[in-house]
């Protein structure tokens, strides 16, 4: 009985049709109350604990809970009583915190930034979505938002394409980052503006977590020696163990 | 949609809408007490399951041998009122060489075996098998009650009936036919481990097929009481056999449905282990259920044809398992009617509305059913319920034999789509190790 127009989790929701005035400002408070109280309580509280904590009437507290099951941002455990966060919940989180950037990693970029004559941007990947976490102050780059709605114009969006085999990257392309080892953009994303990025892997399973961009003009990233990009992969792998 | 309105009439005279507004209100009590269940747990043993999460492994696996009553005959009726109508619509056109009863035997073999055929294959076989009949079988017939109607005729081919009689005895006798009209709006429950968002799709779905048959139904009931007979049948007799090819592919369709809720029933008991494992196999290429659908057809095949053999009319056969079903029906609604609150209850979340829904819905299902099986109506004589209550007791004598030589195996009655670790939020599981630890345990032990 799926019905086709209901998007899969993760996926953007057309905007449904609904008659909604939000003229029901109890209803929604009452239900990020409840997810509020889940969070705070953890795995395992159920409907009744829910209402008392909220001083909530039960039935109104026990309606939202299912409606809130139903929409899968709460799952109701396997003893049936008792409630957790859903999956759903994932990606507000997600989107709410920005990515925790050690202090450690941090220092080592900025290490690195005196040493060079480019400018230095760490980002970190968070499903879809790219993160500047330390963008390099003296070199402003393209906001997040940009490089997350066109990933296949932007170094850093390259190498999170051809990590998960993304469409939008050619098969050449992609090979060509793997081999590589690292991605690039001349002027797609912005005109006299360009782009190098290498991943930095977790070094227990090599997963893709963060890229490390340099960026510059189309004409100085041709200048870019050997040596300096040996210095720069060398570098992605002393930040592995600070970010994964 | 066209044989209720008759059936129900046939008791209630011209109280029928009465009695169809009361059954579509025992309905909807009915489906706001399993929705209390879909919306909290996805399980493909439906109303059994259920039974099970509020009263127990016991009264879990009466539920199940009264569904098992309740599809397998409903399928039985769905063959016999598709074979009726296949021979009438034969005859009309000319080819009256058999006799009834070895026609309609003959036609129920055929159907049983490729409505078993089409759950074997596969569900998107035998759905897109339904909506194309279902689609054929509402054009021809509301094709037929628009144009007949419309003219201020009868149904074509009705028999005309005697409206007087009835009175309040009758209309409450008449709750009952009315009642097995809606029988089978549940069948959305089962499907709630391949729905996606299934607490919010499987109960819209069960609430919403109540509505729209109460709409159908009531329409329909009015039109007869308003329209009774065939006054216009001669004149209408290419109609007569739109109306007959409209219900017979509807009852195959009907057919189709209850074959494959009762494949899935019997699935899921032995995939517990409390029947035969066997039928809880599934075909290695196509995963159906194909041993439990070939179980069940030629069951479902050889008791009309077996009583058609003994001498008995189609028709009487239709009546006769009509009410075999409807008992099962009944007794399976009532359970999960007593269930819900208990169920509700136990997880901390029973509300007045559920006490009320059950406290009125119980008695009077238990009222209506006494009053169904003393009254005159057709499939209500003695040896229905006596049958019935025959099957019940080796279902139980089964159950207790499974009580005394494999008591695990109750231990696994009820299981169903649990919440997995991946259906959780990964930020609130890293919160604490202990709280991951406690949410994997409770996942196990509910597994086991």
């Amino acid at each position: 009985m799926a019905s086709p127009n209901v998007p899969a989790p993760g996926r953007l929701a057309p905007p449904p049709a609904l008659s909604l005035t939000g003229r029901q400002p109890r209803a929604v408070r009452a239900a990020l109350a409840v997810l509020e109280a889940v969070a705070q309580a953890g795995p395992g509280v159920t409907a009744r604990q829910i209402a008392t904590t909220l001083d909530l009437a039960p039935a109104t507290a026990y309606r939202i809970v299912n409606l809130l099951v139903a929409d899968e941002y709460l799952v109701r455990l396997p003893d049936l009583k008792g409630f957790a966060l859903g999956r759903r919940m994932e990606g507000l989180a997600h989107a709410a915190l920005p990515p925790h950037v050690p202090t450690a990693a941090r220092e080592a970029v900025a290490r690195l930034r005196t040493r060079t004559r480019w400018g230095v941007h760490l980002a970190l990947y968070s499903g879809a979505r790219i993160v500047l976490v330390d963008p390099d102050p003296d070199h402003p780059p393209s906001a997040d938002s940009l490089l997350s709605a066109r990933p296949n114009a932007s170094a850093l969006g390259k190498l999170l394409l051809a990590a998960t085999a993304d469409p939008r990257l050619s098969g050449l392309e992609r090979d060509r980052i793997i081999a590589d080892g690292h991605a690039a953009q001349r002027g797609e994303l912005r005109a006299g503006h360009a782009c190098l990025a290498v991943p930095v892997r977790g070094p227990a399973d090599g997963a893709l977590v963060a890229g490390l961009a340099l960026s510059t003009t189309p004409e100085r990233l041709d200048t870019l020696t050997s040596g300096e990009l040996t210095a720069l992969h060398r570098f992605s792998t002393e930040l592995a163990p600070l970010l994964a | 949609m066209a044989t209720t309105p008759a059936l129900v009439a046939a008791s209630a005279g011209r109280g029928a809408p009465v009695s169809v507004a009361i059954a579509a209100v025992v309905a909807l009590l009915v489906a706001s007490g399993i929705t209390a269940f879909t919306r909290r747990m996805a399980a493909p043993g439906s109303l059994y399951t259920f039974t099970a999460k509020g009263l127990g492994p016991l009264a879990a696996l009466v539920c199940a041998v009264a569904l098992l009553i309740g599809y397998a005959f409903l399928a039985m009726a769905a063959l016999v009122g598709f074979a009726q109508y296949a021979h009438a619509l034969a005859v009309r056109v000319g080819w009256s060489a058999l006799p009834a009863a070895p026609a309609v035997a003959g036609l129920v073999a055929v159907g049983s075996l490729g409505v078993a055929s089409c759950v074997a294959v596969g569900a998107r076989v035998s759905a897109r098998v339904t909506l194309a009949l279902e689609a054929v079988s509402i054009a021809l017939v509301a094709g037929v009650l628009v144009v007949v109607l419309g003219h201020g005729g009868g149904l074509p081919g009705a028999a005309p009936l005697g409206l007087d009689g009835g009175g309040p005895a009758g209309i409450v006798a008449g709750v009952v036919p009315a009642l097995a009209a809606f029988i089978g709006f549940e069948s959305a429950a089962a499907l709630g481990p391949e729905a996606r968002r299934p607490f919010r799709t499987v109960s819209r779905a069960i609430l919403g097929t109540v509505g729209v048959a109460t709409a159908l139904y009531l329409f329909a009931t009015y039109a007869q009481v308003r329209h009774p007979g065939g006054g216009r049948a001669d004149a209408a007799r290419g109609w007569a056999a739109a109306l007959d090819a409209g219900l017979a592919t509807s009852f195959l369709a009907c057919a189709l449905a209850a074959t494959t809720a009762l494949t899935r029933l019997l699935f899921v008991l032995g995939r517990e282990g409390v029947a035969p494992t066997a039928l809880g196999r599934t075909h290695p290429a196509r995963s159906t259920p194909h041993v439990a659908a070939l179980c069940a057809a030629p069951v479902v095949a050889a008791v009309p044809c077996g009583l058609l053999a003994l001498g008995r009319d189609p028709a009487q056969v239709f009546a006769w398992v009509m009410g075999m079903l409807t008992y099962g029906h009944m007794t399976a609604y009532l359970l999960v009617s007593v269930a819900a609150p208990v169920f509700l209850r136990r997880i901390g979340e029973l509300t007045v509305p559920a006490v009320a829904t059950a406290a009125v819905v119980v008695p009077v299902l238990v009222v209506v059913s006494a009053t169904y099986s003393g009254s005159g109506a057709p499939g209500a004589d003695g040896w229905v319920p006596v049958t019935f209550a025959g099957l019940l007791a080796a279902g139980l004598a089964g159950v207790h034999w499974l009580r005394t030589r494999a008591p695990h195996r109750l231990a696994a009655v009820g299981l169903y789509d649990e919440t997995t670790v991946e259906d959780l939020c990964a930020a609130a599981e890293s919160g604490g190790a202990t709280t991951g630890v406690a949410v994997t345990a409770s996942a196990a032990r509910g597994n086991g």
